[in-house]
């Protein structure tokens, strides 16, 4: 199972609400229908924009099958990383879950508890073993400014956390906005590495805040880059 | 997802497979993935219960503390695990009490001497955890509890615990030597041992609210520069073996920290007597300047 099974997960990195282009509740629910996770971290900020900020942000995570967390620009690089690792470990479970319904008509819930502990360390052996595909997406809106920095070097540590698991990792980077007309951005294409250079130079904060189309962007590159790897996957492996 | 209120002091939750009962005495701590909250089971009992959104989050922990469970272990021992149905402690997990303070409350207060004790303490720990084959992980002050009264140290939060090799799963960035590019985010015995070196320097040095805007190459120049001019002189050489990676495992630190000299407590105070006295002739010779400029000028008038 392991070496053809793949997470598909997006990072979202936000300090406000979305105003530009379809709704990202909306987005999110179309990219969980695809078996893709979205997860979001929601910078804290001041006054009646924050508090509208995290409805919008618990509600994207929420149809999209994810987490959120509301944090301190200091704590976003320690909150990636724990989210990315516990909504793995969710999708695994729903995964074991399912296989353990089918052979033995039982959920994890059902098994007493000292049972289920063997079943979480079957879980953490997967999780280190299943291959990630991860896009963060990034607001890059003009109040982002002077936070930019804290999120880039949060992306790099984030990329540091996953690439010492034994399963392979691709992480893409888009920006929301883009440049000039463009509502979205691609910083860096999937990779086993994050790109340093890349985000230090096409980081710039200025605009509004196009949120959904960065999830619809996000789940298209997962998509596709899925279809990608399952056209020449069996070769690369033999080869 | 949303976290709920905590359940109020008093609160009976009632074990669905064993048919035990543990009264709720108040909220102990609230981590990332859960709360803690301090219980007595029916037959009297004392527990801290850990209380997580999920069954798999709970039965997890659980058999983290099993790994490493045993005489002498630094983490709380493992009482039970059970589900209620009472919202708010579906899925919980109840384990040893530990009192004590944290490390970072109770270290201001400390001589030198204790110091130095506490943390052989810390290392003896982490050495007893290397023995099972785990690192501890998320090495923090927050999570080092010391009893006032014997001294004793033991580690709270098994949520880091991870065996040698895997991936660091939770971490806390100012105690993590990936986070200054100094090590990879992969638990070992010289991940940890990092990690307390990081952890006392953070108890003398306070972290700057910048640091996690820069790269991790500035970081680590901010770092050398705390060990060199603002760490205890007396520790200022194990902490800088430590961070060059020349100390690698908790063996090691333990003999290198056995040689630190720490200072006597009177040769400690004289130099702030100095700085104190020349503070204070400052301020008398400057009230005594401004008292005869008054004086002068009132008799002129």
């Amino acid at each position: 199972m392991t070496r053809e099974a793949t997470i598909r997960q997006i990072l979202v990195i936000t300090d406000g609400c979305s105003n530009i282009g379809p709704d990202p509740v909306e987005a999110a629910r179309r990219a969980h229908r695809h078996g893709i996770v979205v997860n979001v971290i929601g910078i804290v900020a001041s006054g009646d924009a924050g508090a509208q900020g995290y409805q919008e942000a618990h509600s994207i995570a929420d149809a999209g099958g994810g987490m959120c967390r509301i944090v301190q620009p200091a704590d976003i690089s320690a909150t990636a990383q724990m989210m990315t690792h516990q909504t793995m470990q969710m999708t695994l479970q729903q995964v074991v879950n399912q296989e353990l319904l089918a052979v033995m008509g039982k959920s994890t819930e059902d098994l007493p508890p000292a049972d289920r502990a063997r079943v979480m360390q079957v879980v953490e052996k997967l999780e280190d073993e299943v291959a990630l595909h991860l896009v963060v997406c990034l607001d890059t809106s003009a109040s982002m400014r002077d936070k930019i920095p804290t999120v880039r070097e949060a992306v790099r540590d984030l990329a540091l956390s996953l690439k010492v698991r034994s399963g392979p990792l691709a992480v893409s980077v888009l920006a929301f906005p883009g440049k000039g007309e463009e509502a979205t951005r691609l910083v860096q294409p999937f990779s086993a590495e994050v790109n340093v250079a890349a985000l230090e130079a096409e980081l710039v904060a200025r605009g509004g805040t196009p949120t959904g189309p960065a999830i619809d962007h996000a789940a298209n590159l997962l998509l596709s880059y899925a279809r990608q790897a399952e056209d020449d996957g069996p070769r690369r492996e033999f080869g | 997802m949303t976290a709920s209120r905590p359940l109020p002091p008093g609160t009976w939750v009632v074990g669905k497979w064993t048919k035990r009962r543990w009264r709720v005495q108040g909220v102990l701590g609230t981590g990332a993935n859960g709360v803690v909250y301090a219980v007595e089971r029916d037959d009297g009992l004392k527990g801290a219960m850990k209380v997580c959104e999920t069954a798999g989050q709970v039965a997890f922990e659980w058999s983290l503390l099993n790994l490493v469970r045993g005489p002498g272990s630094p983490l709380p021992a493992p009482q039970q695990i059970d589900d209620s149905d009472r919202p708010g402690a579906r899925y919980f997990y109840v384990m040893e009490r530990i009192s004590g303070k944290p490390l970072d409350k109770v270290w201001p207060t400390l001589a030198p001497a204790v110091r130095k004790e506490i943390m052989l303490r810390v290392v003896d720990g982490i050495a007893r955890l290397h023995a099972t084959g785990h690192a501890f992980c998320d090495v923090k002050p927050q999570n080092v509890l010391v009893q006032a009264a014997s001294g004793e140290v033991r580690f709270v939060d098994p949520g880091g615990v991870t065996p040698f090799g895997k991936a660091v799963r939770q971490f806390t960035p100012t105690t993590d030597g990936a986070f200054f590019g100094l090590c990879d985010r992969r638990a070992s015995a010289a991940y940890d041992v990092m990690a307390v070196a990081l952890m006392a320097v953070s108890l003398e040095v306070p972290t700057p609210a910048n640091l996690y805007q820069l790269p991790p190459e500035k970081r680590r120049e901010w770092l050398w520069r705390a060990v060199a001019d603002q760490v205890d002189g007396a520790w200022r050489g194990v902490w800088g073996r430590v961070l060059r990676l020349e100390i690698r495992d908790a063996e090691a630190l333990r003999a290198a920290l056995s040689q630190v000299r720490v200072k006597a407590e009177k040769a400690d105070a004289r130099p702030r007597d100095w700085t104190a006295a020349f503070m204070w002739a400052s301020v008398a010779s400057a009230v005594l300047t401004t008292a005869c400029a008054w004086a002068l000028y009132l008799r002129l008038l």
